[in-house]
């Protein structure tokens, strides 16, 4: 009771509600992400008190997630890297007059996935973040390469490009300073790509430069609203379509924790990991990607889960699981805070804090959300051909932006050429930016793991944690064709 | 078999990218520790370039089988590539991709010279009006955006926006 009105004290609830805001605002803005919104959000949280600079970052960073998904599903540009899986049918079903409804199941799942995540988080923080610590470099090399099969698996049309497109960001994100031993590769002697090719500008170029160029094409739709009917937000709508998909919004809130947990992986693997499992163990599969609702559930109930599960790591070890939370622990060392275990007994009140923020943050998450909704729904009633024009300027500065660099502006527009031959080819585009995410984690765990292994490939495969994975990067890839297989065996015989 | 699964530039392209990086990738050094050879900085490369290159095998596969499909309905594949030319010659949706962007590009060095008041201001007019707007609703639309961004990005967040001229009426 006592820490509920310390968090409900002015002092905290309204920079706590002005965060949220901010996070819509960030969140549904190309270009700007949750963590550049949790880093923008520190340095003037310094100056309060840690509650209410801890209220702010939970705030902001939640909604941000969620925000994402606005863009995303009104204009196929995730609006963070959390809602690429969100485009998939979010955008299909805004293309068939119901982006409204869209939007609404996503705003309930991620607030309900977000609430199952937090729950989780307080229950079994200690459990989880210890079966974490115990993945080594071969682990994590399974880890990255299941995430990407299920970006290639789950995209819609052919899975064999899905892996040439994962390959291909895999390939792209080799460019830069070697992780190892810090030689530079692919970069032509320029200084802008010793860091790697930019994830963002790529990220813009990929989404939002290729839908421009590909409705720049068709000059019958220029002077048409871009939402021509997105249809009613209605909360109580929408419930009946969640309870029936219970099972869909449990398991993926779980996995979304679960995936959140594990350092390094994060909330947009988290929501394809259980865009995936929703696709495979769904009664419709097929519906998936052509508008399925099944389809929006499952990666928002897991995004919010999965940025509830990334703190869980950050909390008790002081190890982030994600970008977020690594701004996070510096936050917290900022205040004074030491995240680690003993942070339970030395400052109790403040552990208590954060776990009733993210509750309550969860449930403004849908007024602060419904609002976004609204506010963006009336900006793309504008004329079409006004709405490519505001997407390519907030494009360019977007990418701009997170470094200075007009060399950025450069990458966006060549990522926006190459996805729009990726389109016009039929090559699923969300692997490939996965693949540019996951690359550099693929390939120092492999090729840490074979260094300390001296080349020897076999311990990938005999530690019990590895092997699991392993066999079930096996079943998403050639599951589906072998059941298909033996299926088609048995009605012969 | 769909057209656009079956093409022949997609086989292309992968082949000489991985080709291309398979070289660029030999270039690059050994990593040896104690005399043993590891998995240096070619390493990653060189595995994906090899998948790359038998992914492009596989297109290459795809796309003769479709050709052998749909032969006697198409002319040659010179035939194909003239069409294909002529049309994206003539094609409003083409020159308005290409326009898209060429402006894109010239973005960057006409902001570093007028700052991104002038310049975005200019960018916006010009694609709308491209994009079939009428000429004071393109005005409208890009000047307001312009101040929003200016403002939001500028002003609220710091990123440095060159501002150029519009310095010195500040």
């Amino acid at each position: 009771m006592d820490t509920l009105l310390v968090v409900l004290q002015p002092a905290v609830l309204i920079p706590w509600i002005l965060a949220m805001l901010f996070g819509i605002f960030a969140g549904a803005t190309p270009g700007l992400t949750a963590t550049m919104a949790t880093a923008l959000i520190v340095p003037i949280s310094y100056y309060m008190e840690p509650v209410a600079g801890l209220a702010m970052i939970i705030g902001a960073t939640f909604t941000a997630i969620f925000a994402g998904d606005i863009p995303a599903t009104y204009l196929r540009i995730p609006g963070t890297p959390a809602s690429s899986a969100a485009i998939l049918d979010g955008f299909e079903m805004n293309r068939q007059g119901k982006g409204g409804f869209a939007l609404t199941l996503d705003l309930l799942c991620s607030s309900i996935g977000g609430m199952i995540g937090v729950a989780v988080l307080i229950m079994v923080a200690p459990l989880l973040a210890r079966f974490a610590l115990r993945f080594s470099s071969a682990e994590y090399f399974w880890l990255g390469l299941f995430g990407l099969s299920m970006s290639a698996v789950v995209s819609r049309g052919n899975t064999f490009r899905g892996i040439v497109s994962a390959a291909l960001g895999m390939l792209i994100s080799t460019v830069g300073m070697d992780v190892t031993t810090g030689h530079r590769r692919f970069t032509f002697g320029q200084l802008e790509l010793l860091d790697g090719v930019g994830f963002i500008p790529a990220m813009i170029g990929l989404f939002g430069l290729s839908e421009v160029l590909k409705l720049a094409s068709d000059q019958s739709i220029l002077n048409q609203p871009s939402v021509q009917e997105s249809g009613k937000i209605s909360l109580i709508g929408a419930l009946p379509t969640i309870w029936k998909h219970k099972i869909t919004v449990l398991r993926s809130a779980i996995i979304g924790t679960l995936t959140g947990s594990l350092p390094g992986a994060g909330a947009d693997i988290a929501a394809w990991v259980s865009y995936g499992v929703a696709k495979k163990t769904s009664r419709h599969p097929e519906r998936f990607g052509t508008g399925s609702a099944e389809g929006v559930i499952a990666p928002t109930s897991a995004n919010n889960a999965g940025l509830a599960g990334a703190w869980i790591p950050a909390l008790v070890f002081g190890i982030p699981g994600d970008a977020v939370t690594a701004i996070v622990v510096g936050a917290m060392l900022m205040y004074g805070l030491r995240p680690g275990p003993l942070i339970f007994e030395e400052t109790p009140e403040i552990v208590n804090g954060i776990f009733t923020i993210a509750v309550i943050t969860q449930v403004l998450l849908i007024f602060a959300g419904i609002l976004g909704i609204r506010a963006f729904g009336r900006i793309l009633r504008l004329p079409r051909n006004a709405v490519m024009v505001i997407v390519l300027l907030f494009s360019a500065v977007g990418s701009f932006a997170l470094e200075n660099s007009f060399f950025d502006i450069y990458v966006m527009i060549a990522f926006g050429i190459v996805g729009f031959y990726m389109e016009k080819k039929d090559i699923p585009l969300p692997p490939l930016i996965l693949g540019l995410i996951l690359g550099p984690m693929v390939e120092r765990n492999l090729r840490v793991g074979l260094v300390r292994t001296h080349g020897d490939f076999l311990p990938f495969f005999t530690r019990p944690i590895s092997a699991v994975l392993a066999a079930a990067l096996f079943v998403t890839l050639f599951g589906g064709p072998i059941w298909s297989f033996i299926k088609a065996r048995l009605k012969r015989s | 078999m769909d057209e656009r699964k079956a093409s022949l530039s997609l086989p292309v392209i992968l082949a000489a990218l991985s080709v291309w990086v398979l070289y660029m990738a030999a270039q690059l050094p050994e990593f040896i520790q104690r005399g043993q050879r590891l998995p240096g900085p070619r390493y990653f490369p060189t595995i994906l370039s090899v998948f790359l290159l038998i992914a492009a095998g596989v297109e290459l596969a795809r796309y003769l089988r479709y050709r052998r499909s749909v032969s006697g309905e198409y002319g040659g594949a010179l035939d194909r590539v003239r069409e294909r030319l002529s049309m994206l010659r003539s094609s409003w949706g083409a020159r308005s991709v290409g326009v898209i962007l060429g402006t894109s590009v010239a973005l960057v060095p006409v902001t570093q010279l007028i700052g991104f008041p002038l310049a975005g201001t200019a960018y916006g007019v010009l694609l709308m009006m491209r994009l079939k707007a009428r000429w004071y609703s393109a005005v409208v639309v890009s000047v307001v955006v312009v101040i929003v961004i200016t403002v939001v990005f500028g002003r609220l967040f710091r990123v440095p926006l060159p501002l150029g001229v519009i310095r010195y009426l500040l």
